[in-house]
């Protein structure tokens, strides 16, 4: 059984470099589900497509998620649907890039 | 998109569609160099362009220090780097990019000192590597963009660039082959055929290029959505119009295309200026950074470089008045403009290949452990009042107002390349330009 408390901290450690707020906060990570034994599935969006860090950030979302107890294999599907808004970033992401 | 783990903890970014580092971040390292050769031979040249003697030896080594050297080398990286992003292909020939560098920095070198001495055949053998250099750059992007699914103005923008850059040298080819005599009858033709070189390299190429790139840099670098694009197309087509109609008007010498195609190309700056406005109201990041402020400056200056364009057309400057519109033009909407951009991407570049791994606890480095975007403020202020004191003193044939506006320019320039240089860490750079990719 995965711990998806512990997968979304770890998750915390994953910035979009050029805002500099984690993913979680950001509001990129729209749903994670262990479908089967040990098998994370993460949806996930990016602030704008064509983002150039989209590689770097989904890679470190994959390895950051596999990092946590009882996780053997880690997908992770980039959707653009529905698109992201700065309405889906936590309360202190809003404070810190302006938004409050 | 869905992949499953299989990360190599401290591997790094690893795309699938861009060059190794060292391919765009070799031609990036020789225009900020390229930058710095040129503020300070601008500091020294300030006397020569004070007098506005356009065609004087050094004159023509300081502008290609700045068109070859500075801008056409750090935009080729750039270029290498942004088509991969912008337009989802990988580039078409990677060994050609990665090794058409060398001919192009001989050449640059060669061209420039053959420049300063005016060596004729230095003139002749040097012009030619470039042209091959550049024929092969324009190649393989050309051949690149072919291969994208992604159509649309910025795709015509960034294509008709690499056209008219094709027809910028192969012109220039003309020139050095009528400076040398050696096509009898074409020396007649130099006047005309220098405006052309001049017009396709810098109305062509580099300011489609930069029109094109804003429309997908500018969305990405505010987190801007749902801004309208209709009016990008009839902004590549007023370009188009703008450019072949002051051609028409360069060999005609009818000052009447000359003004039309002033006015188009107000038309597009204006068309371009509406939707950089539009897509900074539709942005997600609450400030406005100040290189993004300079990108939106360098469209306004568009539309003054072209109205001052117009202007000369009825003034008898002569070659000085000449020389003011295309100094204002090239600093003021292209430099400015590559600088600008310059704030952003290379601080990105520097962190994919250094700091994207894969991440432990505590918070990664990030862009803006890099660079304080906010440092290029003065910087880029202080070139733009540089460039209206510039205009304004040599409109005014104002000597001392021409040396010391300069030499703000040259000291704003050199303040770009230190704050770039480091970014770059030259010492790690070192190793990372010359390891295996």
């Amino acid at each position: 059984m995965i711990n998806l408390d512990e997968v979304r901290e770890n998750l915390r450690n994953v910035y979009d470099p050029e805002i500099g707020v984690n993913v979680v906060d950001l509001g990129l990570i729209y749903k994670m589900e262990e479908r089967e034994e040990g098998t994370l599935h993460i949806e996930m969006t990016m602030t704008t497509p064509g983002c150039p860090a989209h590689d770097s950030i989904s890679s470190n979302v994959e390895w950051a998620a596999a990092q946590a107890f009882g996780v053997g294999m880690v997908y992770v599907d980039v959707v653009w649907d529905p698109p992201w808004s700065p309405e889906m970033m936590s309360e202190e992401a809003q404070e810190q890039l302006g938004f409050r | 998109m869905q992949s499953p783990v299989g990360v190599v903890p401290g591997a790094g970014v690893t795309t699938s569609q861009s060059p190794p580092f060292a391919v765009p971040m070799r031609y990036m390292l020789l225009g900020v160099l390229g930058f710095g050769v040129f503020a300070v031979d601008f500091a020294l040249q300030s006397r020569s362009l004070a007098q506005g003697v356009p065609g004087a030896a050094n004159v023509v080594a300081l502008t290609h220090a700045l068109t070859l050297g500075a801008l056409l080398s750090f935009v080729m990286g750039a270029v290498y780097q942004l088509t991969t992003v912008a337009f989802l292909v990988p580039i078409s020939s990677v060994p050609a990019a990665r090794w058409n560098f060398w001919l192009y920095l001989l050449a640059f070198i060669g061209l420039f000192v053959s420049m300063v001495t005016w060596w004729g055949i230095g003139l002749f053998v040097f012009g030619l590597c470039m042209v091959a250099a550049v024929y092969i750059y324009a190649t393989v992007l050309i051949v690149s963009l072919l291969r994208t699914k992604i159509r649309g103005p910025m795709f015509g923008f960034v294509v008709s660039a690499h056209g008219y850059l094709i027809l910028a040298v192969t012109v220039a080819l003309l020139l050095v082959l009528a400076d040398s005599g050696a096509v009898p009858g074409l020396d007649m033709w130099m006047g005309p055929l220098i405006a052309t070189h001049i017009l396709l390299a810098m109305g062509g190429y580099f300011t489609f290029l930069v029109m094109g790139f804003s429309l997908k840099l500018l969305p990405m670098f505010t987190l801007s959505h749902g801004f309208s694009t209709g009016r990008q197309k009839w902004t590549l087509t007023l370009a188009h119009v703008a450019l072949w109609v002051v051609l028409v008007g360069i060999w005609t010498h009818l000052n009447a295309f000359l003004w039309a195609g002033s006015a188009f190309g107000v038309a597009a700056f204006v068309s371009q200026i509406a939707d950089m406005r539009g897509i900074i109201q539709k942005r997600m990041r609450k400030r406005v950074e100040p290189p993004i402020r300079a990108v939106v400056a360098a469209g306004v200056g568009g539309v003054l470089g072209l109205c001052l364009f117009a202007e000369r057309v009825f003034w008898t400057g002569g070659e000085a008045g000449w020389q003011g519109v295309v100094m204002f033009y090239l600093l003021g909407v292209v430099t400015l403009t590559v600088m600008a951009f310059a704030y952003k991407i290379v601080p990105f570049l520097v962190w994919s290949k250094r700091y994207s791994k894969t991440p432990g606890k505590g918070k990664p480095t990030l862009i803006s452990d890099l660079i304080n975007v906010n440092q290029s403020w003065p910087v880029l202020t202080a070139f733009g009042v540089g460039l209206v004191a510039l205009t304004a003193a040599a409109a005014g044939r104002w000597q001392p107002g021409v040396i010391g506006s300069c030499i703000l320019l040259s000291l704003a320039i050199a303040a770009f390349c230190v704050q770039i240089l480091r970014v770059l860490e030259v010492t790690k750079l070192r190793r990372e330009l010359f390891e295996h990719d």
